[in-house]
């Protein structure tokens, strides 16, 4: 079952997806805005994470373009719902920091700006 | 199985990161906009409220509610969207007020371009300011020879002045020759292969790794160009490009300007030494009618300094009783006509007046307006005197001419009357009433032979017979006969030279214009006064003032000086016509300084005067020297 949470994410991130794609060729054109697409792609991993671990708990059916098998026996089912989990966590926590160090390296460039 | 401290190890990874990136955005509060602290603030509430006590949980909106998964996996795409907006409007922002600091320092370095009127200083620092506002350390300007056929550069910078004095190449060589040819820019990212041979090894040198070459457009032609190179892998982005086109743009006129003001300058310079050294005075007005240029020319006629003359009105330079004049004719004319050109009299400094030749036109700017006036002036005075007296010796001539024809059809009838009174003298009784009026008759013609025989002397005259003549013994002769003749309250003086020169002359007709001189100024001083006969010998150069119509040689002067009345100005011009006098009753028959002057002219002379009424008159007649002094 999503998390309301999980749900939420899933919005902001696809409302993300469309600014990121509007403002793509401001993003090219400016350095200043490459280090957000690092975090941005990480996110997108921990997402994409999150629908298959949700498609996955709820049908029970790992879509077999994604594993190669129709089935699955029910411990391989858990392991790989605990693998995306951890991998949905670990994105997160890989994009959050990126977040932290794009801030802070944005912070010094502000400090460093001519008045 | 995973172990569920992985996972627990994520969430606090990201809890701390996200606390982290709260802080940060906390202490970035001033930079921020106020949507943004909006946003910000919100965010901040959301957690608070969330965090406090799980109320989606609570609330049964949700059936488990979850800190991490509900509170901060949202909350990281949500920062991350805020993040991107808020360092997008940043790098707006940044990109608006870098592209105002450029126009600015673009607009600023046009300002100063404007002002600066040495192209070399131009084009420095136009090198300058190309590699301050695009933080280049490599910028070279170049500019084409006069055949346009290759490219050398002028000033530079990050590079060597050996560096610079070794830059040139042909235009089709590299990309600066073809950004110059097509009037395009152009960059490369491999200069050791795009750019001109002589320009690759510097390159190499200064370690450039991008160029880009702007053309100098002045009116669609190109008149130079700017390349400018950068380090470490930098390239030049479509901004810079343009940036630099703005200011090569600015950089062609400004140069193009101090090119044109040097040479401006040049030929003003030029100028300015020939008009201020000219011989010629050259004066320039004002509309005030103030003098704003006086020239060394106007200085040497005038009498007054440019320090005198600059700032006072012009009406110094005309005679005082001339000013009505000036304003009738030049005047009047210069505003009808705006030129205007012909003899005035002038004045000196002294008041010593002269007559000038002016050519007068107005100054005007370019909608016409006028804003001043200047004019050449020159001294005519001898040039008006030798025109004057070409004229009297016209005059002279056509006068002489008629008189000897009358005179010799009149020499005729007297011979007949006198013949035929003669006869019938001889023919009457001694005691007749009648003879009395044939000698009447003969004498009168006696009389009129006499007159006659004077106006032949002034037409052709008696043949001269010319011999070596030493003219001092002349006026020895003459002196001698004035002072026994003359009033002893006329003093006869001499002043002769010892060394004077021989003339070739006619010794009676000499002695004749001796005496008509004399007895002329003995006429002049009834109340007594000095009479001074000298004589000189004087070198006469070419078109002489003083020696109207004499070929340049050697002369001898004969001075003949009273200290008598004077001849009246009016009266000057009319004293040398036949059988003008100013002498009352019988004294004159207006032949005395008609025949002097028909008898020098004979001689191949001249005759002049000085004369001021109240102080005297002064002759002076000169004769060709033939040779040295006649041995005694």
């Amino acid at each position: 079952m999503f998390q309301f949470g999980e749900l939420l994410a899933l919005c902001i991130g696809l409302v993300s997806l469309v600014y990121l794609l509007a403002h793509r060729r401001r993003i090219a054109a400016e350095p200043a805005l490459h280090p957000f697409v690092v975090p941005f792609l990480l996110m997108l991993a921990a997402w994409i994470a999150t629908v298959l671990e949700g498609v996955h708990f709820e049908s029970g059916d790992i879509p077999w373009l994604v594993f190669g098998q129709e089935s699955l026996s029910v411990a391989r089912r858990s392991i790989t719902s605990e693998l995306l989990n951890l991998a949905e966590h670990a994105a997160y926590a890989a994009g959050a920091v990126g977040l932290l160090v794009v801030l802070w390296r944005n912070r010094r460039a502000v400090r460093k700006a001519p008045s | 199985m995973i172990p569920t401290h992985l996972i627990v190890l994520c969430d606090a990874v990201t809890a701390m990161a996200l606390v982290g990136c709260l802080v940060a955005l906390w202490r970035r509060w001033r930079d921020l906009g106020n949507l943004a602290r909006a946003l910000l603030a919100g965010i901040i509430v959301i957690a608070l409220v969330v965090a406090q006590g799980n109320v989606l949980e609570w609330s049964g909106l949700w059936p488990k509610a979850d800190l991490v998964e509900d509170f901060v996996e949202p909350l990281i795409p949500i920062l991350w969207l805020f993040l991107f907006a808020v360092e997008l409007e940043r790098a707006d922002r940044e990109r608006l007020a870098r592209g105002y600091e450029r126009l600015k320092a673009v607009h600023d370095l046009a300002l100063k371009l404007t002002m600066m009127m040495e192209p070399q200083a131009v084009m420095e620092e136009v090198v300058d300011a190309a590699g301050r506002l695009l933080r280049a350390p490599f910028v070279v300007i170049l500019a084409p020879d006069e055949a346009r056929e290759t490219l050398t550069a002028r000033a530079g910078r990050g590079i060597s002045a050996e560096e610079i004095q070794a830059w040139r190449f042909r235009l089709e060589e590299g990309i600066g020759g073809a950004a110059f040819l097509q009037r395009r820019p152009l960059r490369t990212d491999q200069p050791g292969r795009d750019l001109a041979p002589p320009a690759r090894p510097i390159m190499a040198r200064h370690g450039i790794t991008s160029a880009v070459s702007i053309p100098l457009l002045l009116q669609a032609e190109a008149v130079g160009i700017l390349n400018v190179g950068r380090t470490r892998g930098e390239t030049f982005s479509d901004e810079d490009i343009h940036l630099l086109e703005t200011l090569c743009a600015h950089a062609a006129v400004a140069i193009e300007n101090a090119r044109l003001y040097a040479k401006v300058g040049e030929s003003e310079a030029k100028y300015r030494v020939l008009v201020e050294n000219a011989q010629i005075a050259i004066v320039a007005i004002d509309r005030d009618r103030t003098i704003r240029f006086w020239n060394r020319g106007a200085e040497q006629l005038y009498g007054w300094t440019a320090d005198e003359a600059m700032g006072r009105h012009i009406a110094l330079i005309y005679p005082k009783d001339k000013l009505d004049e000036v304003q009738r004719t030049i005047l009047a004319a210069l505003e009808r006509d705006g030129t205007w050109s012909g003899e005035f009299p002038l004045a000196r400094k002294d008041g010593s007046p002269f007559t000038g030749y002016l050519s007068l036109a107005h100054i005007r700017d370019a909608q016409g307006r006028v804003l001043g006036t200047v004019g050449i002036q020159a001294d005519v005075t001898e040039r008006v005197q030798l025109r004057d007296q070409f004229f009297q010796a016209q005059k002279m001539e056509t006068v002489g001419t008629l008189a000897a024809g009358i005179a010799h059809d009149f020499s005729n009838l007297l011979t007949a009357i006198l013949g035929f009174a003669s006869l019938l003298r001889d023919s009457l009784p001694p005691d007749s009433e009648n003879r009395e009026c044939a000698v009447s008759i003969e004498a009168a013609a006696q009389r009129g032979t006499q007159l006659v025989r004077q106006l032949m002397s002034f037409g052709h005259g008696p043949p001269v017979l010319r011999r070596p003549l030493d003219l001092n013994r002349i006026v020895q002769e003459i002196v001698e006969l004035l002072k026994r003749t003359f009033p002893r309250i006329t003093t006869v003086a001499t002043h002769l030279a010892s060394d004077l020169d021989t003339v070739e002359a006619d010794a009676s007709q000499m002695q004749q214009v001796l005496m008509n001189l004399a007895v002329n100024a003995r006429d002049a001083m009834p109340n007594g006064g000095t009479l001074t006969i000298a004589t000189e010998n004087v070198p006469v150069a070419e078109y002489d003032a003083l020696a109207p119509g004499l070929k340049a040689g050697r002369y001898v002067a004969l001075t003949v000086t009273d200290t008598g009345q004077g001849i009246p100005p009016g009266v000057q011009p009319r004293i040398f016509e036949p059988f003008f006098t100013t002498k009352t009753g019988a004294g004159g028959t207006g032949l005395g300084l008609s025949t002097v002057y028909a008898i020098v002219k004979r001689h191949g002379g001249s005759v002049t005067f000085r004369s001021q009424v109240g102080q005297g008159t002064a002759f002076r007649i000169l004769l060709p020297a033939v040779g040295p002094p006649a041995p005694i």
